[in-house]
C-alpha cells in the first residue's frame, strides 16, 4: 500500500504504469488458488483414468509451484502464482474431461457389444425355435 | 522496493510511449495455434450441444491473450495465456467426445430394449404357433382316430363279429372246409382278407383262433382236426401279412358245442372255427 501511494505521487508516468500493471491483488490469486485446488481434488476423486494422469500430475506440479510463488508475497510472485494456478486449473479440468470421455467411450463400446451379442443370440433363437429370452438378458 | 518499482515505472512509461507509434504487434505462434484449436473444436457438429460453456471460456482466454499482445506483454506471458486457451479447446473436445459417447450408449440401450422386446414377441408368436399346431394335430389325430374307429366298426359289422365277454367273436362256418379236411376253401378268402385288413389297421389287437367240431368221430380225431383247422386259418392270415405272434391257435375238439349234436343243423353249427378278437389294449379316442 505504501508503494502504491508513492507511485501515485509520481504522476502521469504512474498512470501509464497502472494501465499495464503486472501487479495483481492478492485476493485474486487466493481465489484462483482455491478454485484450482477444488478442481484438482475433484479430478482426484473422480478416479481419473491412467491415460490422463500426466495432465493431472502437471496440474499438481503447477499448483505446488504457484503456492511457492504466492509465498514470495510479491507482485511478481502473485503474477506468476496466478498464471500457474490458472494453468493448473485447466490442466486438472482437462484430466477430468479426458477421463470421463474415455470411460464413456468404453461404456458406449460395451453397450454396443452387448446389443450385438444379444442380436446374435436372438437371431439364433429365432432360427432354431424359441429358447427362453431370459437366457440372453444379461447386461 | 520503491527504487525497483520506480525503475519499472519509468521503463513502462517509455514502453507505452513507444507502443503508441509502433507497428501492429507481431503474431505469437502459440496464440495462433491455440486460436486454430479453438476454431476447430468450435466447428465440430456437436460443439454447441455438449461444450458451449467451454468454447466460450476458450474465446475469453483467447481475448485475454490478444489483450496481452496488444499491450506488448512479453511473448512468454502471451504463451502462458495461449496455453490456457488451448486447454479450454482440449477440454471442449473431450466434452464433445463424452457427449457423443453418452448418446451412443443411450442409443445402444434403446436398441437393446427393442431387440429384447422383439425377442419376446417372437417367443410369444412361436409359442402361439406351437399351441395352434398342437391343437391342429390333436384335432387331426382325433379325427383320424374317429375315422379309424368308425372304419373298424364297419369292418367288424361286415365280418359279422359278435360281442361276447371273451371279446369279439367271429365264426367261420364249416362250409369253408371240406369234410374231415383242414384246407380252407377259396370261399374263405374274402373273409380272411377282411380279417387281415382289419388286423393290419387295429394293430393293438390280437386274435385267438379256436377250432371246434361236432360229436361225430373220435375225440382225438376231432381234437387234431380242430387244431389243424385253426392252424390253417392262422397260416392264411400270416400269408396276408399278419404277424404270427399276434395269433394264438387252439383245438377245442367237440367239447364246446354251440348247438345240439342231435340233428344235422345243430352239428353243422358246431363244426366251426371261432376267431376271438381281443379288446384293444389302448382305448381309442371317442
Amino acid at each position: 500500500m505504501k508503494t502504491h501511494l508513492s507511485l501515485l505521487a509520481l504522476g502521469l508516468p504512474v498512470l501509464a504504469l497502472q494501465a499495464c500493471a503486472t501487479h495483481q491483488p492478492s485476493d485474486d490469486v487466493k481465489a484462483q488458488m482455491t478454485r484450482t485446488e477444488v478442481v484438482i481434488q475433484q479430478a482426484d476423486r473422480s478416479g481419473v483414468a491412467v491415460n490422463s494422469l500426466p495432465e493431472l500430475q502437471a496440474a499438481k506440479d503447477k499448483y505446488a509451484s504457484a503456492k511457492v510463488e504466492m509465498e514470495k508475497k510479491s507482485a511478481e510472485g502473485d503474477r506468476k502464482a496466478l498464471q500457474l494456478a490458472k494453468q493448473a486449473e485447466v490442466d486438472a479440468q482437462f484430466a477430468s474431461a479426458k477421463a470421463q470421455s474415455t470411460s464413456q467411450e468404453t461404456a458406449a463400446t460395451d453397450a454396443q457389444k452387448g446389443v450385438d451379442t444379444l442380436k446374435q443370440e436372438t437371431d439364433r433363437n429365432a432360427a432354431t425355435s424359441s429358447a427362453p429370452v431370459s437366457q440372453v438378458t444379461a447386461p | 522496493m520503491n527504487i525497483r518499482t520506480s525503475q519499472l515505472a519509468v521503463a513502462s512509461a517509455v514502453a507505452l510511449a513507444m507502443a503508441a507509434c509502433s507497428t501492429p504487434p507481431k503474431p505469437n505462434n502459440d496464440l495462433e495455434m491455440a486460436r486454430t484449436a479453438v476454431q476447430q473444436v468450435e466447428s465440430l457438429p456437436d460443439a454447441g450441444k455438449y461444450a458451449a460453456a467451454e468454447v466460450s471460456a476458450a474465446h475469453e482466454a483467447l481475448q485475454e491473450a490478444d489483450a496481452l499482445v496488444s499491450k506488448k506483454k512479453p511473448a512468454k506471458d502471451v504463451q502462458e495465456a495461449a496455453y490456457v486457451a488451448k486447454r479450454h479447446a482440449d477440454i471442449a473436445a473431450e466434452q464433445i467426445q463424452k457427449g457423443q459417447a453418452e448418446a451412443k450408449t443411450a442409443a445402444a440401450e434403446a436398441e437393446r430394449q427393442k431387440v429384447l422386446l422383439q425377442a419376446r414377441e417372437q417367443e410369444a408368436a412361436a409359442a402361439r404357433t406351437q399351441a395352434e399346431m398342437a391343437q391342429q394335430q390333436a384335432l387331426a389325430a382325433a379325427a383320424t382316430a374317429e375315422r379309424t374307429n368308425a372304419n373298424l366298426e364297419a369292418q367288424l359289422r361286415e365280418l359279422q363279429a359278435k360281442k361276447t365277454d371273451r371279446g369279439l367273436v367271429l365264426t367261420l362256418g364249416d362250409v369253408l372246409f371240406d369234410t374231415g379236411q383242414a384246407t380252407l376253401k377259396p370261399g374263405a378268402a374274402s373273409t380272411i382278407d377282411r380279417l387281415a385288413g382289419f388286423l393290419s389297421e387295429a394293430s393293438d389287437r390280437s386274435v385267438i383262433i379256436e377250432g371246434h367240431t361236432d360229436s361225430v368221430g373220435s375225440d382225438s380225431l376231432n381234437l387234431s382236426l380242430s387244431e389243424s383247422r385253426a392252424s390253417a386259418v392262422k397260416a392264411a392270415l400270416v400269408a396276408k401279412g399278419v404277424a404270427p405272434d399276434r395269433i394264438v391257435t387252439a383245438g377245442k375238439g367237440e367239447g364246446m358245442p354251440v348247438a345240439s349234436n342231435d340233428n344235422s343243423a345243430g352239428r353243422q353249427q358246431n363244426r366251426r372255427v371261432e376267431i376271438i378278437i381281443s379288446n384293444p389294449t389302448v382305448a381309442h379316442v371317442n
